[in-house]
Order: C-alpha cells, then structure tokens, then sequence
C-alpha cells in the first residue's frame, strides 16, 4: 500500500468516493461494504474483490475525515441476515468525489487529492 | 472447504485481532465483516459460482487485508514492547502471506500451510505480545 502523505487521500480512497458518487447519482445513496467492493470490481473491471481489512480501513479513513457518515441498518430490514453497516456521503464527500471523478481514473490513481481536515 | 467454513475461519480471524480492543470498536468491525461474508456468500451462489471458488475467494479477500488488519488494529491500540519482536512478527506475516499466494498460484499445498503456520505463530506472537503490554 503507497505512503499517506497527511491528510492525503490513498487511490483506494478516491476510487470509493468517486464509486459512492456514481452510486448516489443512479439513486442510490446509501452502500454498505460488500456492495461497495461489487460495485469497485466492476467499474475497474478486475477480477477479485478488495480484501476485507483494506476496504473497512479506508471506509473508516474516510468517515474520521468527514467525507463519509455511517450508522447500522434497521433490524427490521435486515430480515434475519447480520444487519449492514450503511455508509452515505456527507457534503464535503460529494465534493472531494466530484474531484476524484474529475481527475479521471488513471489521474486519480497516480495523484492523490487532499483531504479536507477532519471533521 | 465450504464458504460456511471459510466464511467461520474469517469471522474467528476478525475476533481474534479485536480481542483487547474497545469493545464498541471490536463489536463494529465484527459485526460488519460478518455481513459482508453473509453478502458475499449469498451473492455468489445466486450467481451460479462453486462451493470452493467462493470459499477461496472469501479466503483469498482475508489473506490480502492481514497487514491492513495489523495496521488498523495498531491505530486502534499501539502495540507496546520490543520493536525488534513487532518487526520480526511483521516479517513472518508477510513471509507467509507470500507463501500462501506463491503455493497458491503453483498449486503446492505444502508452501500454503507452511505460510499458513507462519501467519498464525506471527500473528499470536504479536497479539500476546500486545495482551501482555497492556
């Protein structure tokens, strides 16, 4: 995994904002993380999903830099299943997204955009 | 092996490098992990995918996040003691990680548990350590 420079986002990092924006722009705002991790394995069309440690690490970079805000599925809905952790973007996320999307795929892998301080 | 199983070997993984922690952050990533193994699971079958593909698929996604899961829990609660110990558990780790992709990619069972054994013997070297520290 590359060095953080502080308050830089990772690559991993900018690619789930920039998912999570494409996510809620199809009308879907809130995503838990196997979802995610479907959804990142299918815009880069890779073959095996991100690893558990690396995809909730980020997810928890992200939410202790305010760009992403969590809370746990009702049990209701969960029906019977272990309920999911619900993850949305908050404002500044849809920003910092907007901003990773604009740099482009292969741009935001290689120049990691800076993150707002935390929140 | 059965996803089932694979998926019981995550979850028992995922309580072990929590043991210690504050018990709301230990419950969270517990909790969660253990949703994603169910959506993954079910999400594969529906797709058609075999048994052992997936268990090696659930396996595979916990062997590429062993360091990510070291760091996490580092930041969650340093690791106290020698340097010298934690670098040489880091190195085991890694040393086995390797192992099992290499044993892995040549289909050589052996290499896979040996790096399997190195994996484990690191990983509770460095948890008792960090129990002990404490």
């Amino acid at each position: 995994m590359p060095r953080r420079r502080a308050g830089a986002l990772l690559p991993l990092e900018n690619e789930i904002l920039g998912v999570a924006l494409v996510m809620a722009r199809a009308g879907q705002a809130t995503f838990h993380g196997f979802g995610l991790a479907q959804a990142m394995r299918e815009r880069s069309a890779s073959r095996s999903l991100t690893a558990h440690g690396t995809l909730y690490k980020a997810l928890g970079r992200l939410e202790d830099f305010g760009l992403l805000a969590s809370r746990w599925e009702d049990a209701a809905s969960a029906e019977g299943r272990p309920r999911r952790r619900l993850y949305e973007l908050t404002a500044r996320g849809v920003h910092a997204a907007e901003q990773a999307l604009a740099g482009g795929g292969e741009a935001v892998r290689r120049s990691p955009r800076t993150a707002p301080g935390p929140a | 092996m059965t996803p089932e199983r694979a998926a019981r070997l995550v979850s028992r993984w995922v309580r072990f490098y929590t043991r210690g922690l504050p018990a709301a952050v230990a419950r969270r990533r517990i909790e969660e992990i253990d949703a994603d193994l169910h959506d993954h699971i079910a999400y594969e079958r529906a797709r058609g995918t075999a048994d052992r593909r997936i268990a090696r698929n659930v396996l595979s996604r916990m062997a590429r996040g062993l360091a990510a899961d070291a760091s996490w829990r580092r930041r969650a609660r340093p690791l106290e003691g020698n340097p010298m110990k934690t670098l040489l558990a880091v190195l085991a780790t890694v040393l086995g990680v390797a192992a099992i992709v290499f044993g892995e990619a040549d289909d050589a069972p052996g290499l896979q548990l040996l790096g399997a054994l190195f994996v484990v013997g690191a990983v509770t070297f460095g948890v008792r350590a960090s129990l002990r520290g404490r």
